[in-house]
């Protein structure tokens, strides 16, 4: 069975909150690495998702970035994710650099940073990458600004770990994970882990309430990485969009009519979003995935290693093909599978540099459900519409075949109280179904749908719900507008930046 | 000072009065011994534990105490003013709708106790006393006033009874203590809040309904109408739905599948009256008795299952009369019953699979943040439609986990997973799955919610398989309910 594990992981980026200490530079010995790892000061502002019309207060930030060829600094996408103003500074140089995003990638945390000024560029060695990923217990160094003083800052351990494991960034992709025991600190995110002088890897995040455990993005991902911006675009991780069982189970393996000499995992929900929609079905076997034969646990072998088969999937690019061998009816067979998805409303990622989309109308705020949205309630309360959103956000939008009904999930998410809308806080939280009659499939359903009110009301239903929200339709008019200027609301509605 | 003498005279005349009107042998300490099932493996039970409260005696050696306090009880022993001897006694009855219980003394152990006669009124600003035992095991009595009347939930009651709020002068000590008035016994503390110095009453006019009821087999229970609903004060909601005034009528919501209300009553009706008595917008209405309260009160306590109730709605806008045939509201009526009594739940254990049916009480035995550590599609569920199965008989059937073992190896991670279907056929209770068992004679396969692979056992190894477990895990009852 394949289901995200929950892991408190912290992205390890310095916020502002960390004071610095002024310390006095010594003189010092400059290594090789000096010009290449360079301080990157970011003023981040996030969007309100509780207040859509509006943005956060400012907050300051420091990560690490390095050179690598062709004049490209790589660092964590979470350095540099709803960044407003971004400079860069190198190690015992006073000039900070005024630099932008080039690429982003929020799935796998990495991003590009690029500086118009080419004095920047001045005595500048991008680092080098190793040809293959380091062996356990290989001593590997790790180098970035992180908290307790302005300078650059060594690290040294070994690798502990090659794992697949979650990108807090992102919340839900998972990828390879190196895991080593040098410090890993907040201010380290971005900044390059060596092995014999050689990048292997990117320091990008750690785990609460454990020590020694530093987390890279290793060097397959961040390769993976930069072959799929090579087009001049990011496009991203494919999802296969399988949920699978092992086949170690004789009594089922009998049911599959699965011989002896096969592994495998047993296909048992196909993501109607994902690449394997129309193409692998529930009760196929996957034998084998380019060649590679999965075992009975899911594993391939791999550069000597066992690892999930899904690993295989990983480093292939958005549009490649793969072919797996499936036992389908009681025989084998060869099956492509193009490495491509439609977006996916219903998968609920972290939020990046994405303005909210909302409407309001006689007080009523109505945003489409996201992860951002349904940080802002209390997980533990006991309240149907609170738990019905964590419910979705929790991937159970697919499989209780709600996704069919709606192009997303529209939420009633706030109330600005006035005469007109006194009664409504019952319904707060609530999945809009319907307003006046009409079904409400995305956002802007439901402003167009108040156009018709029936009989001088609006009435909404709401998933779940047996009462209904009426607004006297005349009242509704008539108080919008004071509505909106009464509590500093900016725009209506935003519906989202393409047209 | 002769004027000052004949006050406090006056005085301790009326206290004496008042501890005259019931005699204090009629009240007994109690010792319960509880033990439950354990909520994850319930073919064990978890460790017993010991609670004490009080309780009184309506004569013929029977006493009353709350319900609460007697759940799971293995031994209760009563216990007399200023004495040590413990006596047992056994439980006849018990209704946790009213959150009261009867018992009656071992036949060995019968002595004489005077009964404590019920008072005929109590009306909110009245003074009454709180008997119970202080550490002597001598007699005390607090002074209360009863503060509030209202119809209110009781702990885990699936609706609402009439109920008193005392404010009391010195902590109560346990459950079940009698409260007397002037008359005689007014009601019996079920809740006490120290911070607030509040205790809760069920009244006398409760438990006399409980003991009529109790006194004429078979035990009839409260009424129930078989209907949620909520205040309607929007004007435009009222409006919409055609409320004939401002301030008239309240809102149904949902009509509970089984009741006497299916069929008669709809969502979306706006309850104008129910026998006659007007309700208001927040759903009260004026009672003979005891002044403004809830409408439910008409129903619970006007009225007996088998009995028929008039209520005046508007449908559609348009005003019409509706009779509801009452009936007792039944835990097994419900998708996820609560089981607050903690009964033993029917369950399986076949191959290491342990199905079950989901339960209140067994969601909530996941902790306080229970939320969080079960199945979403469970919370959900039991949030937005416990008692609303879409058919007669539906439950909520979930494989809630799986004890490794060789036969169930690549199932073991499933947890609090809603099951579908057994050996091939739908299942839509526990006792489809029994009688599916039966039938195949073991558990050979089970399909999970949104799962298109059938989690499979082996049949020519699930005998030894099940032996084995049983001796590794220590299962000694492998099932738990049958077929009916």
């Amino acid at each position: 069975m394949s289901t995200a594990k929950p892991r408190t992981l912290v992205a390890v980026l310095l916020g502002a909150a960390l004071c610095l200490p002024a310390v006095r530079a010594a003189p010092r010995r400059r290594s090789a690495f000096h010009a290449s790892v360079v301080k990157i000061h970011v003023t981040h502002q996030k969007w309100d998702y509780a207040l859509p019309w509006q943005m956060r207060r400012p907050t300051n930030g420091t990560g690490t970035g390095f050179f690598i060829e062709r004049r490209r600094l790589l660092t964590n996408a979470h350095v540099v994710s709803d960044a407003r103003y971004i400079e860069v500074q190198k190690d015992g140089d006073d000039r900070r650099f005024p630099a932008r995003v080039q690429y982003v990638a929020h799935d796998c945390d990495l991003a590009i940073l690029s500086v118009d000024d080419p004095r920047f560029y001045e005595g500048v060695k991008p680092l080098a990458f190793a040809p293959r990923l380091p062996r356990l217990d290989q001593m590997v160094t790790v180098l970035g600004y992180p908290l307790g003083g302005h300078r650059l800052s060594v690290t040294r351990g070994v690798v502990s770990r090659i794992d697949y494991g979650l990108y807090a960034h992102s919340g839900v992709d998972h990828h390879l994970v190196l895991q080593v025991d040098a410090a890993i600190n907040p201010g380290n995110s971005g900044g390059p882990v060596l092995e014999s002088g050689r990048v292997i890897g990117l320091a990008f995040q750690g785990l609460s309430r454990a020590d020694n455990i530093g987390y890279a993005v290793p060097l397959p991902v961040i390769r993976r990485f930069l072959r799929d911006i090579e087009d001049g675009r990011y496009d991203g991780y494919p999802e296969l969009g399988i949920r699978f069982l092992d086949t170690r189970n004789p009594a089922l393996r009998r049911k599959l009519r699965l011989p002896d000499r096969y592994g495998g995992v047993a296909v048992y929900f196909v993501d109607p979003f994902g690449s394997a929609a129309g193409t692998l079905r529930e009760g196929d076997v996957l034998l084998a995935v380019e060649s590679h034969r999965i075992s009975g646990n899911g594993n391939v072998l791999m550069d000597g290693a066992n690892v999930l088969f899904l690993e295989l999937l990983e480093r292939r690019l958005w549009g490649e093909q793969v072919t797996f061998e499936i036992w389908r009816d009681g025989a084998s067979i060869e099956v492509p599978v193009a490495l491509r998805n439609p977006p996916d409303p219903f998968v609920y990622r972290n939020l990046y540099d994405e303005r909210p989309r909302y409407s309001v109308y006689a007080g009523l705020v109505f945003a489409p459900l996201t992860r951002e949205y349904a940080k802002t309630l209390n997980r533990n309360a006991v309240n149907a519409n609170v738990q019905q959103i964590f419910y979705f956000i929790g991937g159970h939008a697919k499989t209780g075949e709600w996704h069919r009904d709606r192009e997303e999930f529209v939420v009633l998410i706030r109330r600005l109280p006035h005469a007109v809308n006194t009664y409504a806080d019952p319904f707060l939280h609530g999945i809009v179904e319907r307003v006046n009659g009409q079904s409400v499939r995305r956002l802007e359903d439901v402003r167009s749908a108040l156009d018709s009110a029936v009989e001088g009301c609006h009435e909404l239903a709401f998933l779940g719900m047996d009462a209904r929200l009426v607004l006297d339709a005349d009242a509704a008019q008539s108080a919008h507008a004071s509505i909106l200027g009464r509590y500093g609301i900016s725009a209506e509605r935003h519906y989202g930046d393409d047209p | 000072m002769t004027f000052r003498f004949q006050l406090m005279a006056c005085l301790s005349l009326w206290s004496f009065a008042v501890v005259n009107a019931v005699d204090e042998d009629g009240v007994v300490r109690m010792l319960v011994t509880r033990q439950e099932y354990d909520c994850f493996q319930p073919w064990q039970k978890s460790a017993p534990t010991q609670a004490s409260g009080y309780a009184f005696s309506v004569g013929g050696g029977r006493f009353v105490s709350t319900e609460t306090l007697l759940r799971n009880h293995t031994l209760v022993e009563l216990q007399r003013v200023r004495s040590g001897t413990k006596l047992r006694a056994v439980v006849e009855l018990t209704d946790p709708q009213v959150n009261l219980a009867l018992l009656r003394l071992d036949a060995a152990a019968e002595t004489a106790f005077p009964e404590l006669a019920l008072a005929e009124r109590l009306e909110r600003g009245d003074s009454v006393s709180i008997l119970q035992f202080d550490d002597t095991l001598e007699l005390q009595r607090l002074d209360a006033r009863a503060v509030q009347v209202l119809v209110e939930r009781l702990p885990h009651a699936p609706y609402s009874t009439l109920t008193f709020r005392l404010l009391v002068d010195i902590n109560v000590s346990g459950e079940g203590a009698p409260v007397v008035s002037s008359e005689g016994l007014a009601g019996l503390i079920f809740k006490y809040d120290g911070n607030a110095r509040i205790a809760s009453m069920i009244p006398h006019p409760v438990i006399r309904a409980f003991l009529d009821d109790a006194r004429h087999a078979p035990y009839r229970g409260v009424a129930s109408a078989g209907f949620t609903w909520t205040p309607l004060v929007d004007p435009a909601t009222r409006r919409h739905l055609g409320a004939p005034s401002e301030d008239e009528g309240v809102l149904l919501l949902s009509v509970l599948p089984g009741t006497g209300a299916e069929g008669v009553l709809k969502s979306g009706d706006v309850i104008l009256s129910c026998e006659g008595f007007a309700i208001d917008n927040l759903g009260f209405y004026q009672d003979p008795d005891f002044g403004r309260l809830a409408f439910p009160h008409i129903v619970k306590a006007r009225r007996r299952p088998g009995d028929s109730v008039t209520f005046r709605v508007v449908r559609g806008r348009t005003q019409q009369t509706a009779d509801v045939r009452l009936q007792r509201w039944r835990d097994e009526l419900a998708l996820i019953p609560e089981n607050v009594e903690g009964r033993r739940p029917p369950y399986l254990v076949e191959g290491g699979l342990i199905l079950r049916e989901v339960s209140g009480r067994y969601l909530r035995a996941h902790g306080n943040d229970w939320t969080r550590r079960v199945d979403l599609h469970l919370v959900r569920e039991y949030l937005t439609r416990s008692r609303q199965p879409d058919f007669s008989g539906e439950r909520v059937v979930i494989l809630q986990g799986v004890l490794p073992h060789e036969i169930n190896v690549g199932y073991q991670e499933f947890r609090n997973q809603v099951v579908t279907a057994v050996n091939g056929a739908p299942v839509t209770n526990l006792m489809d799955v029994f009688r599916s068992v039966e039938e195949h004679g073991h558990l050979r396969s089970l399909r999970l919610r949104s799962m298109g692979v059938d989690l499979v056992l082996d049949e020519r190894e699930i005998a030894t398989a099940n032996r084995r477990l049983a001796l590794t895990y220590g299962i000694t009852e492998p099932q738990y309910g049958h077929t009916q």
